[in-house]
């Protein structure tokens, strides 16, 4: 009898292993055609109903073929996506990330499509200014950022701004319909919070789990100090540009400071950035700064009445800033069987009405210029107005991180160690510029 | 052997603390699990109804119907494969003689403290572009289950050995005087009393096989048909935790119960293998 | 557990007569049926082995292989001979990442064994109502998936969870802090985690072991006039050798190893607290694409750990000698 059950062992093995076998092979798609598109945009509320709705749109268009959108958290995202689709067995479009840690090796190896004849198809050449493109250029060697053709575009502008909690700052005797307009006004009004605000209770409501909240946090401090085209020209590597200037450092300074005089919450290492956003809407802290891509969020929780939207305020340069750009950029993946079909998804989710309705509905901002923000949503008419002042004055730094493949790690770590104060202005400074030079050795 | 009555209390109390904090994290999840997104847990989250949306969410948000079903079958061919072919050696060493048995054995037994996490960058390019047949076995079960029948040949191995050597040679005496050949004699002599130690076996490789992570992340993490559940845990975590930890402690949870039902239908089985079996030298 | 002990083979009559000895070619008896080639042994071996040595012995030598050039996995090698280990020789991460395992191992060996023993001493010493119920509970971290591990502890962990709230309720509310996320108790934090999951592993290892010591030898102590402590230390504990070795080989291992735990709960972080050297290998393989030298650590790696697990072997038999 027990050798009956081995038997039924060894046939159980067989009939596995043909299972496994063919659950394998179903995995090649028959028809109807599925494109699987993978997206980080995965605030809700925020773009990812929007892309859902969108997608599902596109499929009553075209009988025949399904979108299966797949949303995974940024870090995991750009983690697994070049592996993905070298693989032949991964999406067919998908977003990648700016800059030299995940685009230049997409464009490098082969991974994804220039987009130059879809631009030409589609007229996307209308949807930014030519500067914007930039962006989006690689030579093919993936070694120039900042020229060469296409290969990427982006969705929705995007922004950090300040987020400010009107009823709180009314409750505490000051007035949110005359917020500072410089820097210096903004750096005293923080002062002042904190010392009127409980001790237990934060300025400034952060999340810095990932990794990239003070990346950006920080990106409204430096452009106060340092002109926006300075940094623009050290993401490209622009040869003889500097991170450790007087005014980077500076603006270090006073982000370490920031943290000394106790604005932030104490958790932040170990929140996340949409969470501390969803805390600042359950109305923890007086402002938020981050992402507009999560303006929906803050809204939903606090009201839209209740919520204020501004840039940081210009430093003694005058000009608006902040760190930003437009979202991520989608790519089309080089080993797909549809790249057209691809293509004419991202022209439907980017440029067409229905998909600008559904963004300006969630407080996104389309990245088309040509876009207008509907009347009667003064909410919205601040995130877009927030964006418009900062790109108008051609003030986007653009995202630090985009330097070189080890940087977003580079300043991950020196952010935490700044401010924890083991770490000095200047000493991070000059462990974020050797990481740019180790890197840009490489280039030349 | 008899104890006072303050060694006796002193001894639950002591078994009681360390019960509490093993299972505690295990039902602290559980608890998050069982309320409503909206409800804004904290502290202890004692839940004060029982609501099950959360997991139907979990399940269906997670993809993990998918999920488990990638985590079974891998997990099931490894362990029912590894099972055979550790049977087989396991029965080698631990009852016959053969040339150069004293160098592979050892060599085996290496797998047991081997750090596989060492070799998934070569088997990543290599299932990518399989050698000489050009084979692209990246994101398909085969990239999973096939290494892990190989890391599961130390462990089994020197678990059947354990369990065969423990056996009464005049058995096996008997058998091969009756003329037996040595497949004989495993199959209808050792095998038909080792079901304990195997069924212990199988089911610790089966418990790691649907436990194991970094493979999954690295061969298998740009598909979502065939992403294992512990893999897609992780995705589901790192996309919604923030808006909704009911969700993902209930995800969690659902990813830890096919094995936590097993093991205590059959936790008999687990433990007594482990006692009777492989320290019995 | 000893791999050479000379089975019984030895003292067997060989079956196929006296005289068949000077036929062989080997002196002592072998395992072989009448009719069997010999070496069959090999026919059983080999599928196994098959598979161990292609997916498991063949990639390592393969990542050694790797570890000599320099590539980024999408386009072409460079040779670079050694230049990838001299650089990890010299690399500060990767000697603090070292170090933060070498912590670890406190957290997932030592105080599990001392754990284990703790409870195995509870569990065998006297006949335990439940004793089938403490077993199976205490045994259950082991079977739960690192991932899933991950999440319960980060919400134990969390600034509103169970942990800080259990603090603030003793008044002990001055402690109360991000753990994940502060500098000092982010690794710390892990190793708990680490301990708690390897405490019941240790157990199990230690009760099947107590089985085999000898009643005799506790009886001889209790006549002598012990109490619990001195006949824990004077039999159990020596009795235990074997077992307290695997155990301490087994859990230093999975403490070099950790991955899942890590990346699923802090990646690393804060600023690099928590790095542990696989974590390392994988950002570098698979974020950084720097291939071979993601291969130098995992080569590196590999060899702290079959070195750790020589000494701590070494020193077990030495004791044993001794």
């Amino acid at each position: 009898m027990k050798s009956r059950l081995l038997g039924v062992f060894v046939l159980a093995a067989v009939v596995l292993l043909a299972i496994a076998a063919g659950a394998s092979n179903a995995g090649k798609k028959a028809s109807p055609i599925t494109l699987t598109m993978w997206s980080y945009d995965n605030q809700d509320p925020g773009l990812q109903p929007v892309l859902q709705q969108l997608s599902k749109d596109f499929e009553k268009s075209h009988p025949g073929v399904k979108i299966n959108i797949v949303f995974k958290d940024f870090n995991s995202l750009v983690g697994t996506v070049p592996r993905a689709l070298a693989s032949g067995s991964g999406p067919d479009v998908t977003e990648g990330n700016q800059g030299y840690q995940t685009d230049a090796q997409l464009v490098k190896a082969k991974l994804i499509l220039p987009l130059t004849k879809y631009v030409k198809k589609y007229g996307w050449d209308k949807l930014y200014a030519p500067s914007t493109w930039g962006m989006f250029r690689w030579t093919p060697d993936g070694k120039s950022f900042g020229k060469g053709p296409v290969w990427g575009i982006a969705q929705t502008g995007q922004n950090v701004v300040v987020f400010y909690n009107k009823k709180k700052l009314r409750t505490l005797g000051f007035n949110p319909n005359k917020m500072p307009q410089t820097f210096a006004g903004f750096d005293r009004l923080l002062a002042q919070l904190r010392a009127k605000l409980p001790d237990d209770e934060p300025v400034i409501e952060h999340g810095n789990k990932e990794g990239y909240g003070f990346i950006h946090l920080f990106g409204g401090i430096q452009g106060a100090y340092v002109k926006a085209q300075t940094v623009r020209n050290w993401i490209y590597h622009v040869p003889g540009s500097r991170y450790d200037t007087p005014g980077t450092i500076r603006a270090l300074g006073k982000l370490q400071q920031w943290g000394k005089a106790g604005y932030f919450n104490d958790d932040y290492n170990a929140l996340g950035y949409d969470a501390s956003a969803t805390e600042f809407a359950k109305g923890k802290g007086v402002f938020w700064m981050g992402g507009d891509w999560d303006s929906t969020i803050i809204k939903t929780g606090l009201g839209a009445a209740n919520v204020g939207v501004m840039p940081v305020p210009p430093g003694q340069g005058g000009s608006w800033t902040s760190i930003g750009g437009l979202s991520g950029p989608w790519h089309i993946s080089a080993k797909t069987k549809y790249p057209d079909l691809g293509a004419e998804w991202l022209n439907y989710v980017i440029t067409s009405q229905r998909a600008k309705t559904l963004m300006f509905s969630q407080q996104q901002i389309p990245a088309d210029r040509r876009a207008k923000a509907p009347a009667g949503d003064p909410y919205l008419a601040q995130v877009s107005k927030a964006f418009r002042l900062v790109a108008d004055d051609d003030g986007l730094l653009l995202y630090t991180d985009w330097a070189s493949p080890s940087m977003y790690t580079t300043l991950q770590n020196q952010f935490q160690l700044l401010l924890a104060g083991r770490q000095t202005p200047a000493g991070m400074a000059k462990a974020v510029q050797d990481d740019w030079e180790k890197f840009d050795k490489t280039l030349r | 052997m008899t104890a006072g009555r303050l060694e006796r209390v002193g001894t639950y109390v002591v078994l009681c603390t360390f019960a509490v904090l093993a299972l505690y994290p295990v039902l602290s999840i559980l608890f998050l699990a069982l309320h409503r997104k909206t409800d804004l847990v904290t502290g202890f989250a004692f839940p004060t109804r029982i609501d099950l949306s959360s997991f139907e969410a979990a399940w269906s948000e997670g993809n993990f119907a998918t999920g488990f079903k990638s985590s079974f079958i891998v997990a099931a061919t490894v362990t029912v494969v590894s099972a055979i072919l550790s049977i087989g050696t396991g029965y080698a060493f631990g009852t016959m003689r053969f040339t150069g048995d004293r160098i592979v054995f050892p060599i085996i037994l290496l797998g047991i403290i081997f750090p596989y996490e060492a070799t998934v960058i070569p088997l990543y390019y290599d299932f990518q572009d399989v050698p000489i047949l050009h084979w692209h076995l990246l994101n398909t079960y085969w990239a999973l289950i096939l290494p892990q029948i190989g890391q599961s040949i130390a462990f089994g191995t020197f678990w059947m050995r354990a369990f065969f050597r423990s056996t009464p040679r005049s058995l096996i005496e008997a058998a091969r005087i009756d003329g037996a050949t040595s497949f004989g004699v495993l199959w209808r002599v050792l095998l038909p009393q080792a079901w304990p130690a195997v069924l212990t076996m199988s089911l610790l490789v089966f418990t790691y096989t649907w436990n194991e992570f970094l493979l999954a992340l690295v061969l298998v993490s740009g598909s979502e048909s065939h992403q294992t559940a512990p893999l897609g845990l992780s995705f589901f975590a790192g996309a919604a935790r923030a808006g909704d930890p009911t969700k993902v402690a209930a995800a969690a949870v659902l990813v830890a119960l096919p094995i936590l039902v097993v093991y205590l239908f059959l936790q008999r089985h687990f433990v007594r293998g482990m006692l009777a079996g492989a320290l019995k030298e | 557990m000893a791999v050479d002990e000379p089975t019984a083979h030895d003292a067997r009559p060989d079956p196929a007569g006296p005289g068949a000895r000077r036929r062989r070619r080997r002196r002592r008896g072998g395992g072989r049926a009448p009719g069997d080639p010999r070496n069959i042994g090999w026919l059983y071996v080999l599928p196994g082995l098959a598979f161990y040595v292609l997916f498991t012995l063949a990639p390592l030598l393969h990542t050694v292989y790797y570890s000599l050039f320099d590539w980024d996995g999408l386009t072409g090698k460079t040779w670079v001979g050694l230049a990838n280990y001299s650089e990890a020789l010299r690399d500060e991460v990767l000697r603090d990442a070292f170090v933060h395992s070498a912590i670890l191992i406190v957290y997932y060996a030592v105080f599990p064994v001392i754990i284990g023993l703790l409870l195995t001493a509870a569990l065998t010493r006297t006949v335990i109502r439940g004793f089938r119920f403490f077993r199976t509970t205490l045994f259950l971290p082991q079977l739960i998936a690192g991932v899933v591990i991950a999440q319960a502890w980060t919400w134990i962990y969390a600034s509103d969870g169970p942990l800080n709230r259990a603090l603030e309720l003793v008044g002990l509310g001055s402690l109360v802090r991000p753990w994940l996320g502060d500098f000092t108790w982010a690794l710390p934090s892990i190793g708990a985690i680490g301990s708690w999951v390897t405490f019941g592993l240790c157990m199990v290892l230690f009760i099947a072991g107590v089985q085999k010591i000898p009643t005799s030898l506790y009886d001889a102590a209790r006549v002598d006039g012990a109490g619990p402590v001195r006949e824990f230390f004077a039999v159990t504990l020596p009795g235990l050798r074997d077992e307290i070795l695997v155990a301490f080989v087994l859990t230093t291992i999975n403490a070099l190893r950790s991955f899942d735990i890590v990346y699923n709960t802090t990646a690393g972080g804060p600023g690099g607290e928590t790095l542990v050297p696989s974590m390392y290998m994988y950002q570098n393989a698979f974020l950084y694409n720097r291939v071979g030298y993601a291969a130098a650590i995992a080569t590196v790696l590999a060899i702290a750990i079959f070195a750790l697990a020589a000494i701590v072997l070494r020193i077990g038999s030495r004791d044993e000698r001794a």
